[in-house]
């Protein structure tokens, strides 16, 4: 094993928190045109840091176990209900890292499977809600009025944030 | 290259799948009944609401910043029509302390310690909200450590909005009415007629696409009519009477004519909470 050592690693683990605490600020601060009757806006930076880490630092071996933090604390913190993300964000990102080698590295397929994590990630945590009974909306109605509006949001995020992130992630990498 | 799922991950899988569908029943359970969550749950979220904070005080501040700037484009309009209303407001406040008062020497001659209407405040500051919005969750910063327990109502300064559904040392979650989980927007409520009636009911959930309360199962022969004021009545539990709920919207017959259905729009705006109070009821109620 002569894989480059990642200088600096214990930065990555800041940046999730940084996303993850921001995440339920957004949703603070903005939850007069977040959460209205017709549409739901989920904010999901914490998937966009962990979607774009595997993309510009494959040589970091722990992410699954920093997955699985995140989506325990997500459990913790702001559902209480323990199981859900804890299961689903790590199996995500689990099936992305394999995804990765047919895929190439520009931004444009980061992006898709940036989406493409969001609709598995909202899609099993619905089913989850549903199934325990907090969500009553019918399949139809989470397509357009949660995940669309998710998709659209975070695609935003995806656009701002992008360079900046990788900018980020890459200086991990470079400080040897 | 790797094979994607080989057996031995396979298995893997479907045991930590059956595991976490366990860990959700319990959490399910925990919530349904009185307990605190256990110690290790409540180190974890007590580390994370004050490592929270580095991230929420200033990102808040801002945010309250750009609110209040907006509020001083509106202040003017806002205070023409204030002005028309304080005149009104000083004379019921004059009214009220004297009741109170004298409520309260009434109270003592009789020997009576606390009545339903009794209550104590603890303040509150929203730390963040659950970005996904399936339990309307919000994370406020006072927990065990202030003394609040579990299911207890939680108002803004206009009306309830929720219920703490989970207390650690030092924050709670709150889930608000508008969820779909009962125990969270259960109240039992009284509707005060414009005829000096009052009728009991309880709440039975929350319309998303009205966002309006429901009030079912009402058996009464008094007039209900719009704009009537909906309170707490204080029975069951750990809410204390005379909390404003909201006001009647719409009066509905079920569907066999027979009950009625009560609509009642929340007083609080549920959806701009900075500071929240908590109340905690003075007698103890099983």
């Amino acid at each position: 094993m002569n894989a480059p050592q990642l200088q600096r690693r214990y930065l990555l683990p800041v940046y999730l928190l940084v996303a993850f605490y921001l995440d339920g600020t957004i949703s603070h601060l903005g939850e007069q045109w977040l959460y209205t009757p017709d549409h739901t806006l989920i904010s999901r930076l914490f998937m966009l840091v962990l979607v774009v880490t595997v993309f510009m630092l494959p040589e970091e071996h722990q992410l699954i176990w920093y997955a699985t933090g995140i989506g325990f604390l997500y459990d913790l913190y702001y559902t209480g209900m323990i199981g859900m993300y804890t299961f689903a964000v790590p199996l995500i990102i689990y099936t992305i890292r394999y995804l990765k080698q047919y895929l190439p590295d520009s931004v444009f397929f980061i992006g898709l499977i940036d989406i493409l994590c969001l609709t598995l990630l909202e899609s099993a945590i619905y089913i989850m809600n549903r199934l325990i009974g907090y969500a009553t909306i019918t399949p139809i109605e989470f397509i357009s009025n949660v995940l669309a509006p998710t998709i659209a949001l975070n695609l935003v995020f995806f656009i701002f944030l992008y360079l900046p992130l990788k900018y980020l992630l890459l200086k991990l990498k470079s400080e040897r | 290259m790797q094979k994607f799922f080989s057996n031995k991950k396979l298995i893997m899988l479907l045991i930590i799948l059956i595991v976490c569908l366990g860990f959700i029943a319990m959490s399910v359970g925990l919530r349904n009944n009185k307990k605190n969550p256990s110690f290790i749950r409540q180190f974890g979220n007590d580390v994370t609401g004050i490592t929270n904070q580095v991230i929420s005080i200033p990102a808040n501040g801002i945010g309250h910043g750009v609110d209040a700037l907006t509020d001083l484009i509106n202040t003017y309009q806002e205070n023409k029509e204030l002005k028309a209303q304080l005149d009104d407001l000083a004379q019921t406040k004059v009214q009220t302390q004297t009741l109170k008062e004298e409520n309260a020497s009434l109270k003592k001659e009789i020997g009576l310690k606390g009545t339903l209407t009794d209550y104590t405040t603890v303040n509150a500051s929203v730390l963040s909200r659950n970005p996904d919005n399936w339990q309307n969750g919000l994370v406020i910063n006072k927990g065990t450590l202030a003394g609040l327990k579990k299911d207890m109502p939680v108002m803004s300064e206009s009306g309830i909005i929720g219920r703490i559904v989970e207390v650690n040392k030092t924050n709670s979650k709150v889930e608000l009415v508008s969820s779909t989980d009962q125990s969270s927007n259960g109240f039992a409520a009284v509707v005060n007629t414009k005829d000096g009636k009052q009728v009991n009911g309880i709440m039975s959930g929350y319309n998303a696409d009205r966002k309006q309360l429901k009030l079912g199962q009402i058996k009464t022969d008094a007039a209900i009519a719009k704009g009537d004021k909906v309170i707490t009545s204080g029975l069951g539990g750990l809410t204390p009477k005379g909390l404003f709920l909201g006001k009647v919207a719409a009066v509905k017959k079920d569907d066999y004519g027979l009950a009625l259905t009560v609509y009642v729009t929340p007083a609080a705006d549920l959806n701009n909470l900075t500071v929240v109070t908590v109340i905690k009821r003075t007698i103890e109620g099983e």
